[in-house]
């Protein structure tokens, strides 16, 4: 029992507090059903550029759709993660290293604002060094091929070792989350986030149904596709994939003009939402074709001021525990799937999950205090992993964890499941907003 | 053999991070000579390339950066946005709403500087801001490569030396495999 004790405090990877407001009225405590574009972005992509990207979707999407939201979510995904990939950090060694041949006191190897220039093949500054030091130009130019042959051996890493399940886990979870909330779902990937929106994809379909997710490939560097594509002729990385042969990959389908802008011709913003070029309008018109092929799941699920989502890895039935905060402390499972401020709208007893709790839209109805979330191995689920995934309706994830799920327990376990997270909810008497936290 | 020296020198041309967007639009005006590299040009490769990142400097074709060793550098005024990048974006031709945005994202990548990676919540918290903040300067401009200029421009003067860049790859690790929204909304003065 000691074992299982300690195999389940090694499974739990995190732990904290993170918080989100809204208004308290209920029309705000929840989002009406809608869209979800999800956005599964580029190789080498920071959170920054990342957040960047998506946020220039949307303002090529728009923010509704026949009448209802479209939010906007990043699937995030970045290079390096994995041993055996190449991290930002190797990569600025070769920088530090090309630099030495530059400057031999070392001073241009320490600047960061140059390599960040370097790796995304922005040479307006070292071009304007090569003028005023012509010299300079061919060993800039070998900067640029050394750091390149870097990525692309991290990219071509990243190919042939795809990710495992155990990346995709939170991902997945959060897709059958929104499922769960009869989300329909627009997947958009760029570059390398193909790779995990296809996952993704394959993932969701059966569960969603195929008439409720559709995708989007932008520069795919994927073997295979999901959706329509666009892949410009100018596009140097996916070229450069092409004549390497380290994967087949689609034909370029649109002409597009050289821009000094994004010399690579592959860059999100700078070419496939450029406004002066025609990709933009393509992309516009994928979007929308493809979020008109969408219709309402079949699922039944609820979204809830916020939720939780029980995901596992394999077969056997694990149960979601919650319980409510005073005075109630009503404690919600599948033998009393009806709290006094929330409901468990999904009790999966075969394999995967998913399970969920959703708290109420309704603020007369949502209870202030401590939510406590819990989970018991009821049968056949030893061994295994579980994911379990807080969110509020306007802020996102709040909080995931990764736990071993413990030895199998029956009943005996519905009375003392293991403790997971918990969730704050509180009414600032002021303003009248309600916040979220997770911990 | 063939087909990879010509996939480099294909590469030597482009950009690899995806979400780039090409150079920077921003052109400060500058009075100053820009021949000072040319005329140390020949006295040694370390003083050519120093003389020459000088006068990139005074056209303003490169901001003066803090270059100390601490990942936090000099914020004198501890109002989370560090000096020198407060000075550089005070020293765009943007509008005060711009600027504001420039500054909301400054705030949140130093943010994501000084949190545990290990610790998920903050993790979370962190990438909420930024995201906040990309959302607020993709509203702030007309054009999105402008905007996304921008938005790398204040990446890159932020995350200037090693030491910052090692504590951000660290948060980008921490961060992959999450979800991350928009917030409704502008997302402008998003805590």
């Amino acid at each position: 029992m000691l074992n299982k004790f300690k195999k389940v405090t090694l499974f739990v990877l995190s732990m904290g507090l993170v918080n989100s407001s809204i208004a308290a009225t209920s029309n705000d405590l929840c989002l009406a059903e809608g869209y979800t574009v999800g956005f599964f972005n580029g190789v080498w992509n920071t959170v920054a550029q990342a957040g960047d990207g998506l946020a220039a979707l949307r303002v090529l999407n728009g923010t509704s759709y026949n009448g209802e939201p479209i939010q906007y979510e990043n699937f995030y995904n970045t290079t390096g993660t994995s041993v055996g990939q190449t991290s930002l950090q190797d990569l600025a060694e070769t920088f530090e290293q090309r630099a030495l041949e530059i400057d031999n006191s070392g001073e241009l190897g320490k600047r960061m604002d140059i390599f960040w220039d370097v790796i995304s093949g922005d040479k307006t500054l070292t071009e304007k060094l090569s003028a005023a030091v012509p010299s300079y130009a061919a060993l800039f130019d070998a900067m640029y091929s050394s750091i390149n042959t870097k990525v692309v051996a991290g990219w071509s890493y990243l190919l042939s070792n795809p990710p495992t399940e155990e990346n995709y886990a939170q991902h997945n979870t959060r897709l059958d989350a929104l499922a769960v909330q009869r989300q329909k779902l627009l997947l958009v990937a760029h570059s390398q986030g193909n790779l995990f929106m296809n996952h993704g994809f394959d993932f969701i379909k059966p569960k969603i149904g195929a008439t409720s997710v559709a995708a989007v490939h932008i520069a795919p560097a994927s073997p295979t596709l999901r959706g329509d594509y666009i892949l410009a002729d100018i596009d140097l990385v996916i070229n450069g994939l092409r004549v390497q042969g380290v994967n087949s990959v689609p034909a370029s389908n649109i002409v597009l003009p050289l821009s000094i802008d994004d010399v690579s011709g592959h860059t999100l913003v700078g070419t496939y939402l450029d406004p002066n070029r025609a990709a933009r309008a393509t992309v516009a018109q994928l979007l929308a074709f493809a979020i008109k092929t969408l219709n309402s799941p079949s699922s039944t699920g609820t979204t809830g001021a916020f939720n939780i989502t029980l995901t596992w890895d394999g077969a056997g039935d694990v149960d979601l525990h919650v319980t409510e905060p005073s005075p109630s402390f009503a404690h919600v499972f599948y033998a009393n799937d009806t709290g006094i401020a929330g409901v468990l709208d999904y009790d999966n007893t075969t394999s995967f999950g998913p399970e969920h709790y959703y708290a109420s839209c309704d603020s007369t109805k949502l209870v202030e205090g401590v939510y406590k979330v819990g989970i018991n191995n009821y049968v056949r689920a030893t061994g295994r992993i579980a994911t379990v995934q807080a969110a509020s309706a306007h802020g996102g994830i709040l909080l995931t964890k990764t736990l071993g799920v413990g030895v199998e327990r029956g009943q005996f376990g519905d009375n003392s499941p293991i403790p997971v997270m918990e969730i704050t909810v509180q009414k600032n008497a002021a303003t009248g907003r309600y916040s979220f936290s997770a911990k | 053999m063939k087909k990879k020296m010509l996939f480099s020198a294909s590469l030597a041309l482009l950009l690899s991070a995806c979400g780039g967007s090409g150079s920077n639009a921003n052109e400060p005006s500058s009075n100053s000579s820009s021949d000072t590299a040319v005329s140390s040009r020949s006295s040694s490769s370390v003083a050519t390339i120093q003389s020459a990142l000088l006068a990139a400097q005074s056209k303003g074709d490169l901001p003066i950066l803090d270059k100390s060793e601490s990942v936090n550098g000099v914020d004198s005024n501890n109002d989370g946005i560090r000096d020198d990048i407060k000075t550089y974006i005070d020293s765009l031709p943007d509008t005060p709403a711009q600027k504001k945005s420039l500054v909301q994202l400054s705030k949140a990548l130093q943010y994501s500087l000084t949190i545990d990676p290990t610790d998920k919540v903050s993790v979370v918290l962190a990438a909420n801001k930024i995201f906040a903040a990309s959302s607020c300067i993709q509203f702030s401009y007309s054009s999105p490569s402008f905007a996304s200029n921008r938005n790398q421009g204040i990446e890159k003067y932020l995350i200037n030396t090693k030491v910052r860049l090692n504590a951000y790859s660290k948060f980008n690790v921490a961060a992959s495999g999450g979800s991350y929204v928009l917030p409704e909304g502008d997302g402008c003065d998003a805590e």
